[in-house]
């Protein structure tokens, strides 16, 4: 899956939708498989991405992957108050109050014991109660930012984080799991907890650094995000994707050499998006086209991961990046970081506008910092996400060129050209990022045709494939 | 002619051997069992807080800190006591162990980790797996009992949660593999009780000794199994593998005073169960062992005498 974050309007219909779809019962009261969350901000459960606290993702030591929880066993799986006291309200008292000239209002219950409470937490506090200058200091992601300068008002910055589990290549969930309960599917690389063999004792929990994996209080098992796989197999988007008011997302498969997926979690920090990368695999290339049919995967696979909008905004035009790839777990949720406001400048007229011919160039003047989301989307690699970002300049380049200026096409091409662009690119950007246009390529799965994944380590060939 | 009724004679002192093996084994292996599960007539105690004043705990067994397979305990060790007796048609265990804090996470806590002590038992005679969970050959039948959600039947085939440099070794990453099932329901044959107080559990696990199940031991008077207890203590997050165990202890069950007679024993408030019960009178077990034992001898008088005379 792809999200691109400027289109995101913290609506939180994704979260809902899936709520209403999987997780609306007893024991995942508190549980948002699909959560939105404001940066600057601590997230959900509070500053989640602070591993020292929470234990998660995999740890580098003498050219060996250790996960974090083998090394120190002590780490507790995240509590209610991590997340929150999930709570409802007494929507009754709005039928029976006094009529009075203030609207009527609802007390809010505790979800469990159903007595009133008094709410200090939720899924989205930053963005509910806002008190930016109190909770977004603590977010971990100011590493290398003087943040004092960032909350002063008129120089703050916010965008919105949606988030699901990434159905990650190099999983820590599953290996962290004695009763390997938790798998990934083959046949598209969904990760999954089989709840017969789950037996709750949440070391997947613990090891998932997205903290993606919720214990079910009432069946003592662990759940998680499902990629909505009865839909999924059916070549429908999962409910986020489907439900998505700002359009944001967009689903399709990639092809991916599994037996590389540990050579590229070994990366060192700074080239671990490029290795990330390399391990997709060109779906027009004849001689991947070949291995990907020996391994048995569908001709249907093969055509849609040659469509797939994941794969263009991943591999080809590296407009989209990991979240936290130094967790090393490769995760195959991707986002286009967002374009924050540009900086308008006094131009010649006296008028206050974007000084379109400084815009990139510029691009380190941007309001969110440059390393703000580098250390959120590409392990403090600030390259990585100036490519993208001027990437995504060039494009409205192009067509402020052609559109405002009067430019022909070929003309404005030198924008794209000089960051590495096509116009065929461009129009095909316009189409997805622009209109919204055919956000989801699904193959429809069918169970004869399953294919197994190739033991890591051992011979060529295609792993099998992965939803992103 | 000679040589084939001597290889006759051999294999029919060997099925004469496996016969005693079989029958008396602990007679001719003159192997001590490291608990001794009492006969005793009429109902088991079935309460917890009954049996904490009223049965006698006789074996104290050390348990250790599981150290071998990811994830590894912190060094510890811990000690319970217990009795094991049987009444012909059920066998109860008896099991006490001191916790300072009664750990029993109800609702909607998501952090915590309930207390638990399990008994292990092999699936089949013979060699006996690590303790931990058996093996593909040597699969193994629990049951757990966990202070939130009582006792439950479970079946293990493998050593399990190997560490990262094994995990890599064996290429187990994608490893479907599972270790642990919970037993089927046909296997969901235990009653549990338990009761904390004065920072000890005790619980109290009762199951029938027949098993109609291949992958519940049926366990009969006179016989010996082989057992391993361990415990987890919640309030050190202990669950899965960070846990405390005994080695494996052998088990014999008295012989009853009596054959069964089918008779109905109320062993839970909910559920009833029908069950066979001994009848009064009948053949001692030692009588049977030791009739075994000269037909044994005779039949070997026998044998040698044919086979000089051949
Ligand atoms: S985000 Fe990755 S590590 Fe976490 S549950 Fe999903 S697949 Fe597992
Ligand atoms: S539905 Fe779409 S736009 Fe709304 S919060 Fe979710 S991801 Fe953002």
């Amino acid at each position: 899956m792809v999200m691109v974050l400027d289109k995101c309007i913290g609506c939180h219909t994704c979260s809902l939708a899936c709520k209403n779809v999987w997780t609306d019962r007893e024991g995942q009261e508190y549980a948002w498989w699909n959560n939105v969350e404001t940066r600057p901000g601590v997230g959900y459960p509070k500053t989640w991405e602070n591993q020292d606290k929470y234990g998660g993702g995999w740890v580098l030591e003498d050219d060996k992957l250790r996960l974090r929880l083998e090394k120190d066993k002590h780490y507790k799986p995240p509590s209610l108050n991590d997340y929150y006291n999930p709570f409802d309200y007494d929507y009754e008292q709005l039928f029976t109050q006094e009529i009075l000239d203030q609207q009527p209002s609802a007390d809010p219950l505790d979800m469990y014991s159903r007595e009133k409470i008094d709410i200090k937490w939720g899924p989205n506090w930053d963005d509910d109660l806002a008190g930016a200058d109190v909770i977004a200091p603590h977010d971990p992601n100011w590493n290398g930012i003087d943040k004092q300068i960032y909350l002063n008002f008129k120089d703050v910055f916010m965008f919105y984080l949606p988030r699901i589990c990434n159905h990650c290549l190099n999983m820590a969930c599953a290996p962290a799991c004695p009763r390997k309960a938790v798998y990934k599917r083959p046949e598209d690389g969904i990760v999954l907890i089989d709840q017969n063999s789950c037996r709750g004792y949440r070391f997947c929990g613990i090891a998932c650094p997205y903290k993606k994996i919720y214990y079910n209080w009432k069946t003592g098992k662990s759940e998680k995000c499902i990629f909505c796989f009865p839909r999924v197999e059916t070549g429908q988007p999962p409910a986020c994707t489907l439900s998505c008011v700002g359009k944001i997302r967009y689903v399709g498969v990639v092809l991916y050499d599994e037996t590389r997926v540990p050579e590229a979690a070994k990366a060192p920090e700074d080239q671990l998006v490029k290795a990330h990368r390399e391990l997709i695999l060109d779906p027009f290339d004849p001689q991947v086209i070949k291995e990907a049919r020996d391994a048995g995967v569908p001709e249907n696979f093969i055509k849609a991961a040659q469509e797939s909008p994941v794969y263009y905004m991943f591999k080809k035009w590296e407009l989209a990046l990991p979240l936290h790839p130094e967790f090393r777990t490769l995760p195959m949720v991707f986002y286009v970081p967002p374009l924050n406001p540009v900086i308008t400048v006094l131009d010649r007229n006296n008028k206050y506008s974007a000084d379109y011919n400084s815009i990139i160039p510029a691009i380190d003047k941007l309001r969110i910092p440059i390393r703000y989301l580098a250390n959120m989307f590409a392990a403090g690699n600030e390259e990585e996400v100036r490519k993208s970002l001027k990437r995504l300049l060039a494009i409205r380049e192009f067509f402020r060129r052609i559109e405002v200026e009067g430019q022909s096409k070929a003309e404005a091409a030198a924008v794209l050209s000089e960051h590495g662009l096509t116009v065929n690119d461009a129009d095909m950007m316009y189409r997805w990022l622009a209109l919204g246009r055919n956000r989801w390529v699904i193959p429809t799965s069918k169970k004869e045709l399953r294919v197994t994944l190739t033991r890591r380590g051992k011979g060529p060939g295609m792993g099998g494939r992965q939803r992103g | 002619m000679r040589t084939s009724f001597e290889a006759l004679v051999l294999s029919i002192l060997l099925g004469i051997t496996l016969a005693i093996s079989l029958t008396v084994g602990p007679l001719v292996t003159g192997q001590a069992p490291d608990v001794t599960a009492k006969y005793v007539a009429g109902n088991l105690v079935q309460d917890a807080q009954t049996a904490m004043k009223d049965v006698a705990v006789e074996y104290k067994t050390g348990l250790t800190a599981q150290q071998i397979v990811y994830p590894l305990s912190d060094p510890g060790s811990a000690e319970i006591s217990y009795n094991v007796m049987h009444n012909g048609t059920h066998i109860a265990f008896y099991i006490k162990w001191k916790d300072e804090t009664k750990d029993m996470p109800i609702g909607d806590v998501i952090d915590q980790f309930p207390d638990a002590v399990a008994i292990q038992f092999p699936v089949f005679k013979g060699e006996l797996p690590y303790v931990c969970m058996g093996n593909t050959q040597n699969p193994v039948n629990i049951v757990m009992w966990k202070s939130n959600t009582g006792a439950e039947a479970l079946v293990s085939a493998s050593a399990y949660g190997r560490g990262q440099v094994q995990r890599e070794a064996l290429q187990m990453f994608e490893s479907r593999t599972r270790p642990i099932h919970t037993a089927p329901p046909e296997d969901q044959i235990w009653y549990s009780d338990a009761y904390y107080d004065n920072g000890e559990w005790m619980v109290v696990l009762i199951r029938p000794l027949g098993s109609t199940s291949p992958l519940t031991p049926s366990l009969e008077p006179g016989s010996t199994t082989s057992i391993v207890f361990a415990v987890w203590d919640g309030a050190k997050d202990e669950r899965g593998g960070l846990k405390k165990t005994s080695g494996w202890l052998t088990v014999e069950l008295e012989q009853a005073a009596a054959p069964a007679e089918a008779t109905t024993q109320t062993v839970t408030q909910t559920s009833t169960v029908t069950v066979t019960a001994p009848g009064k009178g009948g053949v001692p077990g030692w009588f049977v062992e030791f009739a075994v034992v000269i037909i044994v001898l005779l039949a070997l008088a026998v044998v040698y005498l044919l086979a000089r005379k051949g």
